[in-house]
């Protein structure tokens, strides 16, 4: 009885408006006609779905990691931010991750030997000290990334075209094509791995545009001051840009329309000083928007600045191969948690690894199958937080077991955020997620208990940065 | 040549070969009719107008896809509705509700729907919370089925039941509220007299 009156009251509903014509305006048919008159614009953008959301911050995080150990020089003019140091590289292997710093060839790069993964400890996952001696590929595309990265990266002129030819010529010639291993790729490939085939479409480097990034810092606001408990930086804002997120050590972000304020609060300082970054967006259009990001470290006060083709290129090699780690700590650093030390320093004798700031958070207790296991973690987090899982994976993860991460910063959502890390297990060739956090919703949800599982497929914040793949 | 209207094969062909006058063609004789399912489902007409524009470029761009199976316009009217339930997804959550409140059905909405006008009645729609909207339009209006609405929106068959409850208890309380306005209306119109 109930369901006909339902449908008794959905078909006059039905019939009423059903076959009912609106007005169209005039100028929707001119729309639609421009629009699809520029399809081939619109097909490299709608491309980029997803890459910026994700990959974009990623390389945000990851760079501003780098900053702490070795802050590129970056002169700030009243109208252009130029970058003059080079960025690290990273070279991908079939078996190993070798980390190559061209900056200083005579720098330790870093291995991460993954071959031993299948031993129920994390010391045969050793990491390495080698030399760096530039390989030939490697000379190449230093001398290509020179070329970029003395460019004055005065975007604000340049046009939407002529830029993505720049960044065109700059990827096609520097990264994309030499750093995948062609046997590491398809094997990668072969593995049902739909996020590695998405991941292969957005390695085609024609659709990387350059859009303008135009931030400053006043220069009068990089006095440091000895003993001030905080210090402020301000920042320019263009129209147009706003601050997507401000992540570690900041207090406190004003978001006006042309000026951001950050204070940095000493009194929280480590060891190995603070790092924190900003994200900015800038709204290409109602549907697009743009990362770009600046990361600091108190330490020497040296600002990085990244233009968006900084940025896309990091995320190239991202996306290239399984690391990425920029783990370089060239200072010493004391241990502050004690509690993971020994997961922390296997192997790496000669190293200190920096702790301070190794921050997991709780994610709950999820079963693992020991089989094959991805592990993404924030940069930030580092082998550190890389090694705890996988000893923690190692040592507990038969079906049934579960892995619990402790976060050492339960009271700073904001930092635990940067802690995001994600693990997906493969079982019958499926990678399916398996705990995936991401910052933003971190931030919103103040780690409402344990058992939150927050999942969100391409979130602005999703702080990806180092990710190594082992499989036993 | 006398001019003849073209069928709608000939027209999809020429729209097919990236004809302009040909897409505008399907544009004139389709637009007014999908606005007004746009409009249905965005709940205002800026939105609807957003969806229409994007719905036609998809319509030309994936045209080549039309097999003929159905009619033209049940197809592109397809488009048009997932594209607002696209757009709708990308803002909202919903927020999952339980089926078991059950609502008696007012008999007396039915009866009072032939006296509303089509504008009317389309205004109460567009106030209804979005979630409630969308599928309300879909199931009552446009035919499909909660499996097939759960699989659009990829929402759970029984979120899509619940909605569709509550859209039209909703629906049916706006509906009973407007008749109580106008005979109320009526009646201080009575006493002034």
């Amino acid at each position: 009885m109930k369901r006909n009156d339902d449908d008794l009251f959905d078909s006059a509903v039905r019939k009423k408006l059903d076959n009912r014509e609106e007005e169209v305006p005039g100028y929707l048919w001119k729309r639609i006609e421009k629009k699809t008159s520029d399809r081939k614009f619109f097909g490299w953008l709608s491309s980029l779905n997803g890459l910026f959301f994700q990959d974009v911050v990623v390389t945000v995080s990851l760079l501003s990691f780098l900053g702490i150990h070795n802050a590129p020089s970056v002169s700030l003019s009243s109208s252009s931010v130029k970058v003059v140091n080079q960025y690290k590289h990273t070279e991908v292997n079939t078996n190993s991750v070798v980390l190559a710093d061209n900056n200083h060839s005579t720098d330790a790069a870093v291995s991460i030997n993954e071959k031993n993964s299948d031993n129920n400890n994390s010391e045969n996952n050793s990491l390495q000290k080698a030399n760096s001696i530039p390989t030939e590929k490697n000379t190449e595309r230093i001398n290509h990334s020179e070329n970029n990265s003395s460019v004055n990266k005065t975007t604000g002129n340049t046009t939407k075209e002529n830029s993505v030819n720049t960044v065109n010529e700059n990827l096609n010639a520097s990264i994309l094509p030499s750093t995948l291993n062609k046997k590491r790729k398809n094997k990668l490939l072969s593995g049902n791995n739909s996020r590695l085939d998405s991941r292969e479409n957005m390695l085609r480097a024609e659709l990387l545009p350059v859009f303008p990034f135009n931030v400053e810092e006043d220069p009068d606001s990089l006095k440091y001051i000895n003993g001030d408990t905080n210090t402020k930086h301000k920042f320019k804002i263009y129209p147009g840009l706003r601050i997507a997120s401000g992540t570690s050590f900041i207090d406190g972000i004003v978001k006006t329309s042309d000026e951001a304020v950050i204070t940095e609060d000493h009194s929280r300082k480590t060891a190995n000083g603070t790092v924190f970054q900003l994200l900015f967006e800038y709204p290409l259009s109602e549907k697009w928007n743009l990362v770009a990001g600046v990361g600091q470290s108190h330490k020497n006060y040296s600002w990085k600045f990244m233009t968006t083709e900084e940025i896309l290129q990091q995320t190239i090699r991202t996306r290239q191969g399984f690391i990425i780690s920029p783990f370089d700590p060239p200072v010493p650093i004391t241990i502050t948690d004690t509690s993971y030390t020994k997961v922390a320093l296997k192997n790496t004798a000669d190293v200190n690894w920096s702790l301070q700031t190794t921050q997991v958070y709780i994610m709950g207790e999820r079963s693992f199958h020991n089989r094959a296991v991805e592990v993404r973690v924030d940069a930030g987090v580092g082998v550190y937080l890389l090694n705890h899982i996988k000893e923690e994976i190692n040592s507990k993860g038969e079906t049934g077991n579960s892995i619990t991460v402790k976060n050492s910063y339960s009271t700073s959502p904001k930092i635990s955020a940067l802690a995001a890390f994600e693990v997906n297990r493969a079982g019958g060739g499926m990678f399916q997620p398996f705990i995936r956090v991401q910052a933003e919703q971190l931030l919103q949800n103040q780690f409402k208990s344990s058992s939150s599982i927050l999942y969100k497929e391409g979130s602005l914040s999703a702080l990806i940065g180092l990710r190594l793949r082992f499989i036993k | 040549m006398p001019a003849r209207e073209l069928t709608e094969t000939e027209l999809v062909k020429l729209v097919i070969s990236g004809d302009r006058k040909a897409q505008e063609l399907l544009f004139q004789k389709y637009s007014r009719r999908m606005m007004a399912v746009c409009i249905r489902y965005a709940g205002n007409r800026d939105d609807a107008e957003d969806v229409l524009q994007e719905g036609f470029i998809t319509v030309f761009k994936k045209i080549n896809q039309f097999k003929g199976d159905g009619s033209l316009e049940g197809w592109i009217r397809s488009i048009m509705i997932r594209i607002a339930i696209r757009k709708w997804k990308k803002h909202k959550d919903f927020i999952n509700e339980s089926i078991d409140a059950h609502f008696d059905l007012q008999t007396d909405a039915v009866t009072i729907i032939d006296q509303l006008n089509a504008r009317e009645l389309l205004q109460m729609i567009a106030s209804l919370p979005e979630g409630y909207r969308m599928v309300f339009n879909m199931y009552a209006i446009d035919g499909y089925s909660h499996a097939e609405i759960a699989g659009i929106m990829h929402i759970q068959e029984s979120t899509s039941r619940s909605q569709l409850v509550k859209a039209r208890q909703q629906l049916q309380k706006l509906i009973l509220q407007n008749e109580n306005t106008i005979v109320q209306s009526i009646y201080k119109g009575d006493e002034k007299k």
